[in-house]
């Protein structure tokens, strides 16, 4: 396993407002890595760092040795599919929607697609298995359908490295579980990198290799799910009392959150104990 | 696959013939009656009776014209729905045609025309439509993001402004002036220079081929800017040069025939019903289809109180206005503006 997305004293942010400060991180061919933190800690703004959207101050972000400010449009759409919350393109059919992945691939004077891009994305629509959406429009889609296409559209850029936003955020426990699985299964049958902004601390406790947890711009703790997601680590960033305990199964960490009224009620019946 | 592409060519005949009719009916129509058997005859063939002259010095030059101009508006007009993502922008409503139409203006009252030859009107709307183009776009962005509701807003602002400074400018120059700029303002497709109308169809059809090579941006932009980027266009770069496209069309299209408001509205939007929102075959389709309803608004325009001649932009004005109210409605509907 070789490190080849390095994320090295990486600042950037918006004029004059909130900034993400020296940012270390590295992420292994192949593995499955989240970004966790609470609202506001920076993790949408890293997102936008890592897609360009936003000028590095200090720092840089490497691709297999080379920055990735350095690429062209086109070479970083190669090398980075992106998949975000928000889904756009109303009218257009899910096979076209799909299908627009391989734009990166023509050229200028390309104005049809060649037999290659319709077997590649006939591949990954029945690898995701949404060939018999390929008729419909993008909105007669369900949250969790739309999901589906953008990620089968990310695929057909054949991508090195496939970043996620908070793709489970919108969808119910089944669709989380569902597509939690499914980027499980491009990760290991496909071989491909994942790097995405997780919210669920579960989620990303039960399926990523590796976490960072973000802090007011700050990388807190990054390390293995165990190691990371304490309980120590998460009352410290999130200000909030929990408990972890591991999933019996997976051996992963759980998180159970802590109501006031049962933290109330067990320090009572601490003081109460020991009084008497 | 292989099936949308032949649907696609049947679709470009079908607007294809339905161009022809619309010509052929207009070279057929007027206070002279042609019949269609004679049209070979009179158009191949040399002759010198006032039927041969009437198709070919004014009918045929003005349909030339027509075609040009209304497939440019139509191909401005989608471009611009594109780069917004909103489908009621067009260069009218943008305030563009307005801006050129002062750049057209100003030239005819300083006199300029005589000064540098047959071009300068077409640059001047050129000029008029870049200027309002940049002020539009840069008041409406807001870091670095287009609100829409505000570009739309503005531009209706800079109509009105562009609008009074016409009035201003009416009131204050001589009365043969006012002659030139009102015949102007009104809109016809009369146009003797045949020199000019050339041009008119070389900028046309380039602008059209041009566009081609921004298709992929285009339908890219479609899932808008950020995510157009994520699949490797550049979108600052394609932007600005489909915004130089469209007022190099605008300007000229206002130049050559006065303000025709709305074509660039309609006709996309009906074509989008019917060959949905590929650009591919948008833009082809928009501007066959374009070029044929100008043509045949100026049919109409000329037939139907004749021997009285209605402005064109009026008929294209009544007929597109009604349509951009029904489509606000739609969208309303579907609350797609946020």
């Amino acid at each position: 396993m070789d490190v080849f997305f390095d994320i090295q004293h990486y600042t950037c942010g918006y004029y004059r407002k909130f900034y993400i400060n020296d940012i270390n991180f590295t992420v292994k061919k192949g593995s499955l890595t989240g970004i966790i933190g609470p609202n506001g800690s920076g993790k949408t703004t890293l997102f936008k760092g890592i897609t360009c959207e936003l000028k590095a101050k200090e720092g840089r972000i490497l691709l297999n040795g080379k920055e990735i400010t350095r690429m062209s449009f086109r070479e970083r759409a190669r090398n980075f599919a992106i998949v975000t919350q928000k889904i756009e393109g109303a009218d257009i059919r899910v096979e076209d929607y799909v299908m627009m992945g391989r734009i990166p691939y023509h050229s200028r004077f390309q104005f049809f697609e060649t037999k290659n891009d319709v077997e590649i994305v006939e591949k990954y629509m029945e690898f995701i298995n949404i060939s018999h959406l390929r008729n419909k429009l993008m909105n007669e889609l369900s949250g969790g359908e739309q999901q589906l296409v953008s990620i089968a559209r990310a695929l057909t850029q054949e991508p090195e490295l496939l970043l996620l936003d908070e793709p489970t955020s919108h969808l119910d426990i089944s669709h989380q579980v569902q597509l939690m699985n499914l980027i499980q299964r491009l990760n290991a049958q496909l071989g491909l990198t994942v790097l995405m902004i997780i919210h669920d601390l579960n989620l990303a406790g039960e399926y990523c290799d590796y976490l960072v947890l973000l802090k007011d711009g700050n990388v807190f703790n990054q390390g293995i799910p165990e190691d990371v997601l304490t309980y120590k680590n998460i009352e410290d960033v999130y200000g909030t009392v929990v408990i972890t305990k591991t999933n019996p199964l997976s051996g992963k960490p759980l998180i159970f959150p802590v109501s006031e009224r049962t933290l109330k009620q067990v320090q009572d019946s601490r003081t109460q104990n020991r009084i008497e | 696959m292989q099936k949308k592409y032949l649907k696609w060519l049947l679709l470009i005949l079908l607007f294809i013939v339905v161009a022809l009719i619309v010509v052929i009916h207009s070279l057929t129509s007027g206070d002279l009656k042609i019949s269609i058997s004679d049209l070979p005859r009179l158009l191949f063939k040399n002759g010198d009776g006032v039927d041969f002259t009437i198709i070919n010095t004014i009918r045929l030059p003005r349909i030339i014209l027509g075609l040009a101009v209304g497939g440019a508006l139509s191909l401005s007009g989608v471009i611009l729905q594109g780069i917004y993502r909103n489908p009621l922008v067009e260069p009218y409503t943008l305030g563009i045609s307005g801006g050129a139409s002062i750049g057209v203006a100003l030239t005819i009252v300083f006199g300029l025309p005589q000064l540098v030859g047959t071009y300068m009107l077409p640059l001047s709307g050129f000029l008029g439509a870049l200027v309002t183009v940049f002020i539009v776009y840069s008041l409406s962005i807001r870091s670095g993001k287009i609100k829409i509701q505000t570009m739309l807003l503005v531009g209706v602002m800079v109509s009105f402004i562009a609008s009074s400074f016409m009035m201003f400018l009416l009131s204050t120059t001589s009365s043969e002036n006012i002659h030139s700029i009102i015949f102007w303002i009104m809109g016809s497709l009369d146009e003797p220079n045949s020199k000019l109308i050339g041009t008119t169809v070389i900028i046309s059809v380039s602008s059209l081929l041009l566009s081609y090579l921004f298709v992929q941006p285009l339908n890219a932009l479609r899932l808008g800017e950020e995510k157009a980027r994520h699949l490797g266009i550049n979108t600052d770069i394609s932007i600005k040069i489909l915004f130089v496209i469209t007022s190099l069309l605008t300007g000229i299209c206002v130049s050559m025939a006065g303000v025709i408001g709305f074509v660039g509205l309609i006709i996309p939007h009906l074509i989008r019903l019917i060959t949905g929102s590929d650009f591919r075959i948008l833009l082809i389709s928009s501007f066959i289809t374009g070029g044929s309803f100008l043509v045949l608004c100026d049919t109409l325009a000329r037939t139907m109180l004749a021997p009285n001649e209605l402005p064109i932009g009026v008929l294209t004005g009544m007929i597109g206005g009604t349509v951009f109210i029904v489509v606000l409605n739609r969208i309303n509907k579907k609350s797609l503006i946020d």
